[in-house]
């Protein structure tokens, strides 16, 4: 069983423009921090060699635009996803507001097999400076609400807690891959089922 | 040097009192270095007395240049043999001009563009290392806003001999041979050497650049009476009894013009085109025929907003309309494709004429022409064709394509394929299928509006929770972190 498991993960990271997306996969990654804001364009990914539950996994973050101006371009890229980080700023009630809705529009998009089920993971950012807003208890209380959404407070710049998010993000991501392993078992041999049919098909083609 | 004060009457009376306080130290700073230059100045003031007043009289004319100002500021500086410090030394000197001036005024449209002459040559000059190169900069010749160089006609005597050429002026034949002769590098107006210094016609560059658009009247035609029977360029008396001079119309803008300003050249007339898309030739003068030419490959032509119904008419226009639209969505793909930037993709494709994807609205001249001659049909297929085939292999570009959230089929759908139809308020893209079978209401936007008005309704009923929980709350949020960061 474990063999079949494929070892990529891929992660999309949603959010409100200049909520730090950017700044926390580069934090990741490369721990590198820019003070300097740079709007990101369509989209991009980076990716990371992690280990989960003692195996190797290659981990696919996938970091969005937030601005609208930049979203003029589709999203097909959310098909397929394992895990969906949604982040806000504490310092900006706004884009907490609007985790709703990206919550909602990523389910649409991504269409997942099991979207009560899927897991999504939430990251306050910027804990590291003074005005903060939007308190604690709301958040979590937010997540609770959403099915028990696992919720990390994080600081791109000081690296606080981004570790430590990132390795339940690619925790629950393994495990959805599990569990959607398990569902696919009959599908899988309709599959195997179409490919025995496929050289039939070909003949025909050649005739 | 009187006649010289004379003519700055019409500049604004500050610039005038500081050119008339500032003129003779000013002069001295910068022609004593060569008596040649000296002399130039002399004979162009003397010159300027006499032409300003009629000039000034014909209002018909429109000449955006205050004459007085601009002649002796040019030829002060281009035709001596000016080095850094008097180059510097103008430039100080235009800049105080043009503070001094009124805002948006001709003069301070005039100065700012001498300005820009100046500097530039100042860099010339410094970036100049060799003598030959000295030397080439000193045969600029800049008079009325022409940039003369010294014309080489093709080195081939037979090719030379097939192509004559006439002077711009004089409109008499330059016999390269014996004749020495300068070409605008901005207009390609042709001059004999003896005839450079009364040039009276405005380079078309400058024209152009003042206009911003071609005219967009047809053939605005004011009556000679109107032009006080003289010709609109170099005021020749003429009339319709007098068969010596005949007036002869140029359809472009409307005046009339002498023969030996009017050669009877013929060309598509821009306005003609927008309004009638009619390309016949029409028989315009030199400068206008001068002026369409430096138009024809500037974007500067909204159709749509000009002329709508041409849309619907022509059907050429309208394909060319439609491949235009989808090599706009192309370009937002190309624009953040990392593989595409490095490919140089769009730049190998359209060259000089990114225009053409950059928005759907400007056309130029020359776009024009190609539509009715099918050739930029052809070329915008071949491009749509080349972005279509990296869009469609490139996995980056693919990750951004859209899937129809109606029928959520995993096919992706792209904004520029046939089928596909978008929204303009959210910018989804779904199966024209799929829309049309939910009336054409966008899902999408039906969730933001409901969310919106969803978050109004929470947003009143948070605030009275957030006034009774403000006090208590500070000190749980602070507590909480130091959790988090255990």
């Amino acid at each position: 069983m474990a063999t079949r498991k494929k070892s990529l993960l891929k992660v999309i990271i949603l959010g409100d423009s200049s909520v730090g997306k950017t700044s926390l996969m580069n934090q990741y990654v490369n721990k590198r921090f820019s003070n300097q804001y740079k709007a990101t364009i369509g989209a991009d990914f980076c990716t990371k060699e992690v280990v989960v539950n003692d195996r190797v996994v290659t981990m696919q973050i996938w970091d969005t635009a937030g601005q609208e101006r930049f979203q003029s371009l589709g999203v097909a890229f959310y098909r397929g996803a394992d895990c969906c980080v949604l982040v806000y700023d504490v310092t900006a009630p706004n884009s907490f507001k609007n985790l709703d809705s990206w919550r909602d529009e990523f389910l649409i998009q991504a269409s997942p097999r099991n979207p009560e089920h899927f897991p999504f993971v939430v990251l306050g950012n910027k804990v590291d400076l003074d005005n903060r807003q939007v308190s604690t208890r709301r958040a979590q209380q937010w997540c609770q609400s959403k099915n028990d959404i696992p919720y990390y407070e994080t600081s791109a710049k000081e690296g606080i807690n981004v570790e430590m998010a990132f390795q339940t993000i690619a925790k629950n991501a393994l495990d959805q891959e599990a569990d959607a392993e398990v569902i696919n078992d009959f599908p899988d041999q309709i599959i195997l089922n179409s490919q025995n049919n496929r050289p039939g098909n070909q003949d025909n083609c050649q005739c | 040097m009187s006649s010289w004060r004379e003519s700055l009457t019409s500049i604004p009376g500050t610039v005038a009192q500081f050119i008339n306080e500032n003129a003779s130290n000013y002069l001295s700073a910068s022609v004593t270095p060569t008596t040649s230059s000296n002399s130039s100045t002399g004979t162009a003031g003397g010159a300027d007395g006499s032409e300003e007043n009629p000039s000034l009289g014909g209002d018909h004319k429109s000449l955006p240049i205050p004459l007085s100002l601009v002649k002796e500021q040019w030829r002060l500086i281009f035709t001596s043999d000016a080095n850094i410090q008097d180059l510097q030394a103008a430039i100080a000197h235009c800049r105080d001009l043009v503070l001094l001036s009124e805002e948006c005024s001709e003069e301070r449209r005039w100065l700012v563009r001498h300005l820009v002459d100046l500097r530039y040559s100042l860099k010339e000059l410094e970036e100049a290392t060799d003598a030959e190169d000295v030397v080439l900069m000193n045969a600029i010749k800049s008079v009325v806003g022409h940039h003369f160089v010294p014309h080489h006609p093709h080195p081939n005597r037979l090719k030379a001999a097939a192509k004559r050429n006439y002077c711009d002026h004089c409109s008499r034949i330059i016999w390269s041979v014996v004749q020495t002769s300068y070409i605008c590098s901005d207009c390609n107006y042709i001059v004999h050497q003896k005839c450079i210094d009364s040039v009276k016609r405005v380079c078309a560059h400058v024209l152009v650049s003042e206009r911003k658009q071609p005219i967009s009247e047809i053939c605005p035609e004011i009556g000679l009476s109107e032009q006080n029977y003289k010709c609109a360029e170099c005021e020749t008396s003429m009339n319709f009894k007098n068969t010596w001079i005949e007036p002869r119309l140029c359809d472009y803008n409307g005046l009339y013009y002498c023969p030996s300003c009017h050669w009877g050249d013929t060309f598509s007339v821009p306005a003609r085109i927008i309004h009638n898309w009619d390309f016949t030739s029409r028989r315009i003068c030199r400068a206008s025929l001068q002026e369409i030419h430096l138009f024809l490959n500037k974007p500067l032509i909204r159709l749509e907003e000009e002329n709508p119904k041409l849309f619907v008419f022509v059907e050429k226009l309208c394909a060319v309309k439609k491949l235009r639209q989808n090599l706009v969505h192309m370009r937002h793909y190309l624009a953040a494709c990392k593989q595409a930037m490095d490919q140089k993709l769009v730049d190998h494709q359209m060259g000089s004429r990114r225009h053409l994807l950059q928005s759907n609205e400007f056309y130029s001249l020359g776009d024009l022409f190609q539509v009715e001659s099918g050739a930029l049909a052809e070329f915008l297929q071949s491009v749509f064709k080349a972005f279509n085939q990296h869009i469609r292999s490139c996995p980056m570009c693919l990750a951004k394509a859209y899937i129809c959230e109606i029928c959520s089929n995993n096919e992706v759908i792209f904004p520029f394929d046939d089928g596909c139809i978008k929204c303009d308020q959210c910018n989804s893209i779904y199966h024209r299928v799929c829309l049309t079978r939910k009336n054409m209401i966008c899902p999408k936007c039906r969730r933001i509006q409901e969310r919106r008005i969803q978050l109004e309704r929470v947003l009143s009923v948070d605030d009275d929770e957030d006034e009774k929980e403000g006090q208590g709350q500070e000190g749980a949020v602070e507590n909480a972190i130091e959790m988090m960061c255990k």
